[in-house]
């Protein structure tokens, strides 16, 4: 014979056991719409008891949310510096490089009409001096965006230190956790927050132990998180090229120099803007400053000015940067060698040789014009930001379809939830009510 | 697949999001008028664009620079069409007549010299800032004979003779038109001559600064005038103007090789009527002269006209070119108005199609209201 002793045991453990599974339920819905919670869901066996309390979770899905998360990071950023570069670059308006270079040849052609002009002269070096201006402007605005760039990066490292260290801490958390048996779903869920963060800003490894403790590295191998220590990142001046350097503290001291390695995430963008485009658009703008530089004061140092005097230079500087129009000529255009012998004021031949020039395939190994060539680093610049801002769209897409796959998993539904209330409050009730008639059957024992 | 309400919400923001930036994309377009607001809209368009405004640019300028040139090349056309005639005039002189009468040579004589006179003043036709003959000194004038004193240092005195002159006088003038000094010179060959003047009248006295003409008087050993003409003190060169890619149009100014023979034909003349007794040889010998320097002066007009024709040519060929540019860019640069307004019509529409399905979305009813 079944004891009453053991059926009230049975609905009372039943009792707490459908109050535990309405907690559950209740806290799904209470974080309905928290970010990064993952819902848990109970496990009753015959008892019933409560077996486990899971946390729902795709360990594919976390992992694709990772990668396209440090994908999304790269290009996102990338695509945001990439918007101020092409402005640099941007002459829908009628002005800029192409434009004030058409100018300055048209001076030229102008000059050679009469080259005793003192108004077409005067003109010429205002035309001069707008060319070299637009010149200026755009290497300074692009070493501008560079410094934005590198600021961004020192921030981001910033940031990194700031989120190992808070894992190292959480691991720490967890295992204290584990080892007193405590429900430790919430600290992962923290967890798994951070490393989410950490991948927006820069590329890793992550492996979950069996407590559920997280190390995580760089893509090289190199230890950022490892149970409670965490290994901080930092920034380096390079000496060759005075930007900084990505660095990772060894643990012995050193400091190893880690860029090279970086290939997803904020950090990642940052660097394919500054080392990639960047550069090689300051290199083709100091390469265009150069050649206008050098061709054209080599002809002028070869004629002869309105004066009969050997000529001068029109441009100092050598690139970019620092390409500006000599101040002697500015306060006296006459000192132009428009002319190649000796004082004839009608003699226009040097003018004619630098008019030339805009034809000549000066460019390019020998390939293009100045204008074509500058034309030529448009199209690039166009294409670039295009092809990154493409990836920044697909990435997205793709974060945005793994983010779906994860909350598809763990995110709560509120209808289940709202059922799975329902199903246990019956639950609870059908226990009570059982509870209710032993009571009515031990009144009846009791009182015979 | 298992779908949160929370799922559907975040996509349908996304989908808004999108949908907007779509509109304002479009509504870009449409503000501009163009198609190409940044590089990366149309990168090998971006780049087309700037190659094309520049061969536009170069080649208004190039117009520009046709255009100026045709006006001097009128400007020369003009002078040389008034030198011709002038010449023509010297070369139909009756010699039958001036070998009769004394007082008709005599006549023939100051018209002639008047005639000089206008083809020197024709030579130094200004243009713009300088000279039209000039060749590349275009702020000197081509023909004059007189000399700068200045700070009592006096310009030597250039001049051109025709034949060797057995004696030469040369009388200086002060700006009164008063003879300050005279200067005799013997034994000179045939060409260029240049002689220096120390600044001093006859008395021997430094004259005051200032601008002084002369006159030279030649003659030969046996006492018959020698043809004396202004040397030309312009340079050499030529006029020129960039009309085209690599393409420089080249017409010469250079007012010696133009006018000195013209100038020392007429000279020529005049030196044979001035002669004491008629010689007709030496009168027909010079009127030979002035037949080849009218023929030579006939090539140069072919030259000019030459000229014009290729100026005429260029000219239609940029233009052409202008046109052609100006209708490629615009197709390149420009958007069809209607057809962005129709798109971005459809956008909008896209858009509000996301919002009420959002709303519907959002006002669903759940499990909770219904138990």
């Amino acid at each position: 014979m079944v004891s009453l002793g053991s059926i009230m045991n049975t609905s009372v453990s039943g009792m707490a056991t459908y109050q535990t599974a309405i907690a559950v339920s209740s806290e799904n819905v209470a974080n309905a719409d928290a970010d990064g919670y993952t819902r848990q869901s109970v496990l009753i066996i015959s008892g019933p008891e409560v077996a486990d309390v899971r946390r729902v979770y795709d360990t594919f899905c976390a992992k694709k949310v990772l990668e396209s998360n440090e994908d999304q990071g790269r290009y996102e950023t990338a695509a945001k510096y990439m918007a101020y570069v092409e402005a640099v670059f941007d002459e829908s308006s009628g002005y800029g490089i192409s434009a004030s270079l058409n100018e300055f040849w048209n001076g030229w052609s102008e000059l050679v009409n009469d080259p005793s002009d003192m108004a077409a002269r005067a003109d010429l070096v205002a035309r001069a001096e707008s060319l070299a201006g637009y010149i200026n402007q755009a290497a300074l605005s692009l070493d501008d965006i560079q410094k934005e760039v590198e600021g961004e990066i020192s921030n981001t490292v910033e940031e990194i230190n700031d989120l190992t260290a808070k894992i190292a801490a959480l691991n720490r958390d967890i295992a204290y956790a584990e080892a007193r048996g405590h429900n430790t779903n919430s600290l992962l869920d923290q967890v798994e927050s951070l490393t989410g963060q950490l991948a927006e800003l820069v590329d890793i490894q992550v492996q979950t132990n069996d407590s559920g403790q997280v190390n995580v590295q760089l893509s090289g191998g190199r230890s950022l998180v490892s149970g409670s220590t965490s290994r901080e990142m930092g920034t380096s001046i390079d000496a060759a090229t005075g930007l900084l350097n990505v660095t990772w503290q060894d643990g012995s001291g050193g400091e190893v120099d880690v860029t090279g390695q970086i290939k997803g995430g904020v950090l990642a963008g940052c660097l394919d803007v500054r080392d990639e485009y960047i550069a090689a658009y300051k290199q083709s703008l100091d390469d265009l400053a150069g050649t206008l530089i050098n061709e054209v004061n080599a002809l002028l140092l070869s004629g002869y000015d309105l004066n009969g005097s050997a000529g001068v230079e029109l441009f100092l500087g050598a690139g970019a940067d620092d390409i500006s129009v000599n101040p002697l000529i500015s306060d006296d255009p006459s000192l132009i060698a428009a002319g190649s012998a000796g004082p004839a004021v009608g003699d226009g031949t040097i003018a004619e040789g630098i008019a030339a020039l805009s034809d000549a395939l000066l460019c390019g190994g020998g390939s293009s014009t100045m204008g074509d060539n500058y034309a030529a680093l448009v199209t690039r610049v166009g294409s670039d930001v295009r092809s990154i801002s493409d990836f920044s769209e697909y990435y997205a897409g793709l974060a945005d379809f793994y983010a779906d796959c994860r909350e598809s998993v763990s995110g709560v539904s509120l209808d289940e939830e709202t059922a799975r209330l329902v199903l246990y409050q019956q639950g609870y009730e059908a226990c009570a009510r059982v509870i209710e008639i032993l009571q009515e059957i031990m009144d009846t024992a009791i009182n015979m | 697949m298992r779908v949160t309400r929370k799922m559907m919400v975040e996509n349908m923001v996304r989908w808004m999001f999108q949908k907007a930036e779509r509109i304002q994309e479009a509504g870009t377009v449409s503000g501009s008028g163009k198609k190409v607001n940044r590089p990366s809209d149309d990168s090998m368009g971006a780049g087309r664009i700037l190659a094309d405004r520049t061969t536009l640019s170069r080649t208004a300028q190039y117009q520009s620079n046709i255009s100026r040139l045709g006006n001097w090349v009128e400007m020369d056309n003009t002078v040389l069409d008034s030198v011709y005639e002038i010449l023509q005039e010297v070369e139909s002189i009756n010699m039958d007549q001036a070998e009769g009468d004394q007082s008709i040579r005599e006549e023939l004589t100051a018209s002639l010299e008047y005639m000089y006179g206008q083809v020197v003043d024709l030579a130094n036709t200004r243009y713009e800032s300088g000279y039209l003959y000039s060749g590349d000194l275009s702020s000197t004038r081509p023909f004059h004979n007189s000399s700068l004193v200045s700070g009592g240092t006096a310009q030597d005195l250039l001049f051109d003779l025709g034949d060797a002159a057995s004696s030469v006088a040369i009388e200086i003038s002060d700006s009164g038109g008063n003879v300050v000094r005279t200067l005799n010179l013997t034994g000179l060959s045939a060409g260029a001559q240049t002689v220096s003047w120390d600044g001093l009248d006859d008395l021997g006295l430094a004259v005051a600064d200032g601008e002084y003409e002369y006159v030279v008087t030649a003659e030969d050993a046996s006492g018959d005038p020698v043809a004396a003409a202004h040397t030309y003190r312009g340079g050499a060169g030529d006029k020129e103007a960039l009309i085209g890619d690599g393409a420089v149009l080249r017409i010469n100014n250079d007012g010696g090789d133009i006018f000195g023979d013209v100038l020392m034909s007429v000279a020529g003349v005049i030196a044979s009527l001035k002669a004491d007794s008629y010689d007709r040889t030496a009168v027909s010998q010079a009127l030979d002269h002035v037949q080849t320097a009218l023929a030579d002066l006939e090539m140069e007009m072919v030259d000019l006209s030459g000229a014009g024709t290729r100026l005429e040519n260029a000219s239609e060929t940029r233009s052409q070119t202008l046109l052609l540019y100006e209708n490629k860019l615009s197709d390149e640069e420009n958007c069809d108005a209607g057809e962005v307004a129709v798109e971005l019509q459809t956008r909008e529409t896209a858009y509000e199609v996301t919002l009420e399905t959002t709303a519907l979305i959002l006002q669903m009813s759940n499990l909770f209201d219904r138990i």
